[in-house]
């Protein structure tokens, strides 16, 4: 299960840039998972690019 | 390799290394590997970071092309130092400011814990002179120092919206010569601005007490704001709530200051070191080189993340702050030349759509090749390295179809534009303060540090207009935001030619 941790989240948008079919910025400015993974990057590479590390894999 | 006239003068002037005698001893070349040498970790970094930089596709900021590989060794331009309520704060942070300025960096500090004007000084039975008599004293000192003449002074002071002595700081810079080497921005919170809208009072808080003194009309605040700022281009205005909501690093604490021009907000002892990727240099006949791109970003953030290691800093308390974070900002110059050379204008949707697009993957691209970076992007104002890429600066419009640029030292610089795209090509002051706003905002979803901008004012611009642009960036989630109207200063870096001289035409 991919998630985000929304306490930790500041929705800068690194995930959303890297997998916008599984990220999405909610209305209060904060990723959410609504997929499992995409094509372009695995969930572990986004999870690390995550800056303040708040996607669970 | 090749390097335009205006490039070679600046680096003659300010960069290449000189002996005892003032004589040059390096070419831009020797400069090149100098710095790819001093930052590089083994030979293949340092043949791929001589390669950007001497083909100007990324240059770092001025202080590691002057220092790397020098005795002096300190390669980072933006620095945040604390003032506590008290002389032995404000007198040591002064003296750090002066070794900081000393070695080419520019210093920012929030002036918002001392104790207001008039306030009770317990041990000597006086009262307080208040933050502003203190930023008459730190301009003074910048003065003295001048950065060994290559680098000006540069000091950005802050002060919260909430303290006592607001007002006479938003007017701080009215006259002619005061404060010269500062430039001054209120920070404002959420709740100042909920107060503008709602045509609502907000409060004065002591911060030595913790108690509110006084309400003010929040609306007449930014009235007085936009006044200033119409005058004289000060102050700007940082948004501080919407910086602390997405700093990356907000589990060290909460950031109160930016460097110099905004770009950067620290926290107090950190430093920064930012570079510039030139978009001229990324496209591919009438595309963008992504790859290219790609790849420049790879070796750019390698670079700036070495430079942490490599610096040498100038007291301890800021190696050991740049070293919990490791902030770097990688950002941009050349975008507004490159959507002429594309055939874009800087005001459309379009421009502005290709603008946060460029972002986005430069964001995401130097994010998967950070190393513990709790930030990685910023975008600078790029004022003299732009001049040694010979394009323009950062992701500012071009000021004039032909201008000239005063730089340190009185030398007039004359930028010339060439290009078949000429109906592309739209200056700062014909765009829409608007436009202006929306570039800055849409670069800023995807900059985790903030981005230097100036908005452009014709001459004849109201009172007005300031005020609807410092509610539009707050609206568009900046973090900071600065005007500049024509004319305003009477020293001003841009000129328009007016001699009209043929060759530089376009």
């Amino acid at each position: 299960m991919v998630s985000v941790d929304q306490a930790l989240c500041i929705g800068c948008g690194v995930c959303v840039d890297m997998c916008p079919e599984v990220f999405t910025l909610t209305a209060d400015g904060k990723a959410q998972a609504i997929k499992e993974e995409c094509d372009l990057h695995s969930m572990e590479e986004v999870a690390t690019a995550c800056p303040v590390e708040a996607i669970n894999v | 390799m090749k390097l335009s006239k205006n490039a070679l003068s600046v680096l003659e002037k300010r960069y290449l290394l000189k002996d005892d005698a003032g004589r040059i001893i390096e070419s831009p070349e020797g400069m090149f590997r100098r710095a790819a040498k001093a930052v590089a970790r083994n030979r293949s970094e340092q043949k791929a970071f001589f390669e950007i930089m001497s083909r100007l596709e990324f240059l770092p900021n001025s202080p590691t092309l002057m220092n790397a590989g020098t005795d002096l060794g300190q390669l980072s331009a933006c620095f945040v130092l604390p003032i506590e309520d008290s002389l032995g704060s404000i007198f040591t942070t002064l003296k750090d400011m002066a070794l900081i300025q000393q070695s080419g960096g520019g210093t920012g500090f929030s002036f918002s814990r001392l104790r207001p004007r008039q306030d009770a000084v317990k041990t000597t039975h006086g009262v307080a002179s208040g933050p502003v008599s203190f930023m008459k004293v730190y301009n003074a000192a910048t003065d003295v120092i001048k950065q060994g003449g290559r680098r000006r002074g540069a000091n950005m002071g802050i002060l919260s919206v909430h303290h006592p002595d607001i007002l006479e700081f938003i007017a701080s810079k009215e006259k002619g010569e005061a404060l010269s080497n500062f430039n001054i921005s209120v920070a404002v919170t959420d709740k100042f601005m909920r107060a503008v809208e709602e045509k609502d009072k907000y409060e004065l808080i002591n911060p030595r007490t913790g108690k509110t003194v006084e309400y003010l009309k929040a609306a007449k605040v930014l009235d007085l704001i936009s006044e200033m700022a119409w005058k004289t281009g000060d102050p700007g205005m940082i948004f501080i709530d919407e910086i602390n909501r997405r700093h990356p690093a907000r589990r060290f604490g909460k950031i109160e200051a930016t460097n110099p021009c905004g770009e950067v907000p620290l926290l107090p002892y950190e430093s920064c070191n930012l570079g510039s990727i030139n978009l001229l240099k990324m496209l591919k006949g009438n595309e963008i080189d992504w790859e290219k791109l790609e790849e420049t970003v790879k070796v750019s953030v390698k670079f700036l993340n070495n430079v942490i290691d490599r610096n040498r800093y100038p007291i301890p308390e800021i190696a050991k702050a740049t070293k919990r974070t490791r902030k770097i900002g990688l950002g941009v110059m050349g975008f507004a030349e490159m959507l002429i050379e594309l055939g874009i204008r800087y005001d459309t949707n379009e421009a502005v759509i290709l603008g946060e697009k460029i972002m986005s993957f430069i964001y995401s691209t130097a994010r998967r090749t950070a190393k513990r970076n709790a930030t990685v992007t910023t975008i600078a104002p790029t004022g003299s390295i732009s001049l040694i890429a010979d394009c323009s600066s950062g992701i500012e419009p071009l000021f004039a179809k032909e201008f000239v640029k005063e730089v340190l030292g009185g030398v007039r610089l004359r930028h010339k534009l060439d290009t078949k795209q000429k109906h592309a090509v739209v200056t700062a002051l014909e765009i829409g303060p608007e436009w202006h706003v929306k570039m800055q905002a849409a670069f800023q979803k995807h900059v985790d540090n903030a981005v230097s901008k100036t908005v452009n004012l014709p001459e004849k611009a109201a009172i007005d207009d300031v005020r609807k642009v410092y509610e539009l960036a707050y609206k568009l989630k900046c973090k900071g935001i600065t005007v500049y109207r024509y004319g305003s200063k009477a020293e001003q870096v841009l000129y328009v030619e007016d001699s009209g001289c043929p060759e530089c035409r376009i």
